[in-house]
């Protein structure tokens, strides 16, 4: 899978070439456009429960997108809702806290689910963050305007 | 005539210099300076085409009712210097005479009246889409000058493209399309969030834009504080 941010930094928008049969997972209303061949499949990732906490909690849509290269390779774009810049990052087995609001798009090996941050996160970004976990590719975007700034100001990593 | 856009594409504008007998036209209210040789003629269509049942097409497209026409009136050249409603981008288009443009109506910033403006209904896709009742479409030889939400993104189809409905400015005659679902049921679709989507399908040039306006909005519209009376 290969992918090129477009529009940056300002405007971004992510677009990423998927090989035949690759697969890539995105927030509902995120795709911009797309090869003909694309084929989607929106699911709740990881049950009910999980999309609604994602929903409720952290600021993310309650289904996922996720889009499969059909029968050859495929390009699709997906665009937040505001400006800004879009930030990729690895994981490999570790945790990554994200923004609520911060999630584009990841590559099928990530789960993301809503996390506490206890009574300290009242004071800080709110209750609840996104938490990222697995192996592959995260794409955040500065979505969430209350506290818009360039995303790696906003991202960290937990041990 | 020639157009100057600024530089930097974030919230950029286009400065038309026009020579004696040249004239241009925009959205009305697009104006943002003009030099004062300039003459600024309000009326509901380009080259008399228009009348207010054209107007009225327009307002179905997105776009204003009435359009301005600038021209120069004591023989030397002019400019004037237009901006779009939205931050983002500004291009110009060249449109030949064998091939006219369709665009959506809140991306059209303005043409050169040698370009003919008249609205392209889509009837009930228009409708389901989510975008607007009608296209405008631009035929004739000229420039066009089309906006956009963000940065413009133009590319080539031969074969098919899906995009979703917020992101399209413009693209040829060549090209058709029909409104279809994203995902595989109808239920799904509603779910993924996309809406509709429009399935490109011909040969031709397509132009979007990077960012969603109504996606801006509906992000946008909680945050602002409440109306005072």
């Amino acid at each position: 899978m290969n992918h090129e941010i477009l529009c940056g930094p300002s405007f971004s928008v992510l677009e990423v070439t998927l090989a035949a049969g690759e697969r890539i997972v995105s927030e509902a209303g995120a795709m911009a456009w797309m090869d003909g061949n694309v084929k989607s499949e929106t699911t709740t990732r990881g049950g009910v429960l999980a999309g609604l906490k994602r929903a409720v909690f952290s600021g993310e849509t309650f289904f996922q997108n996720t889009y499969e290269a059909d029968g050859g390779p495929a390009r699709i774009a997906f665009a937040p809702g505001v400006s800004g810049e879009i930030v990729p990052w690895q994981l490999q087995g570790e945790d990554l806290l994200l923004q609520r609001g911060a999630y584009l798009a990841s590559t099928e090996g990530i789960r993301c689910e809503s996390r506490s941050e206890g009574l300290k996160g009242l004071f800080a970004q709110g209750l609840f963050v996104l938490r990222a976990t697995g192996t592959g590719t995260i794409f955040g975007d500065a979505e969430n305007f209350s506290t818009a700034c360039s995303m790696s100001t906003r991202l960290c990593i937990v041990v | 005539m020639h157009i100057d856009l600024s530089a930097g594409g974030l919230f950029a504008r286009a400065l038309v210099h026009l020579e004696p007998g040249e004239k241009f036209v925009s959205d009305a209210g697009a104006m943002i300076r003009a030099s004062s040789n300039i003459d600024i003629d309000v009326t509901t269509g380009s080259r008399g085409k228009g009348g207010i049942l054209g107007g009225i097409g327009r307002l179905l497209t997105g776009d204003t009712f009435f359009l301005s026409t600038y021209e120069v009136t004591d023989g030397r050249p002019g400019e004037v210097g237009l901006a779009p409603t939205h931050m983002g981008e500004v291009r110009e288009v060249n449109v030949s005479p064998d091939e006219a443009w369709l665009c959506a109506g809140g991306s059209f910033l303005g043409a050169a009246s040698t370009l003919t403006l008249d609205t392209r209904f889509q009837g009930l896709r228009g409708l389901l889409g989510g975008e607007s009742l009608a296209l405008l479409r631009v035929s004739g030889s000229g420039t066009l000058l089309v906006s956009a939400l963000g940065m413009l993104t133009s590319m080539e189809i031969d074969g098919e493209l899906i995009v979703d409905t917020g992101h399209l400015v413009a693209f040829t005659e060549g090209l058709s399309y029909k409104i279809d679902k994203v995902g595989g049921g109808w239920i799904n679709t509603w779910l993924s969030g996309e809406g509709f989507v429009m399935r490109f399908t011909g040969k031709g040039r397509i132009i979007l834009q990077s960012h969603n306006p109504t996606r801006f909005g509906q992000m946008l519209g909680p945050l602002l504080p409440e109306r005072q009376a």
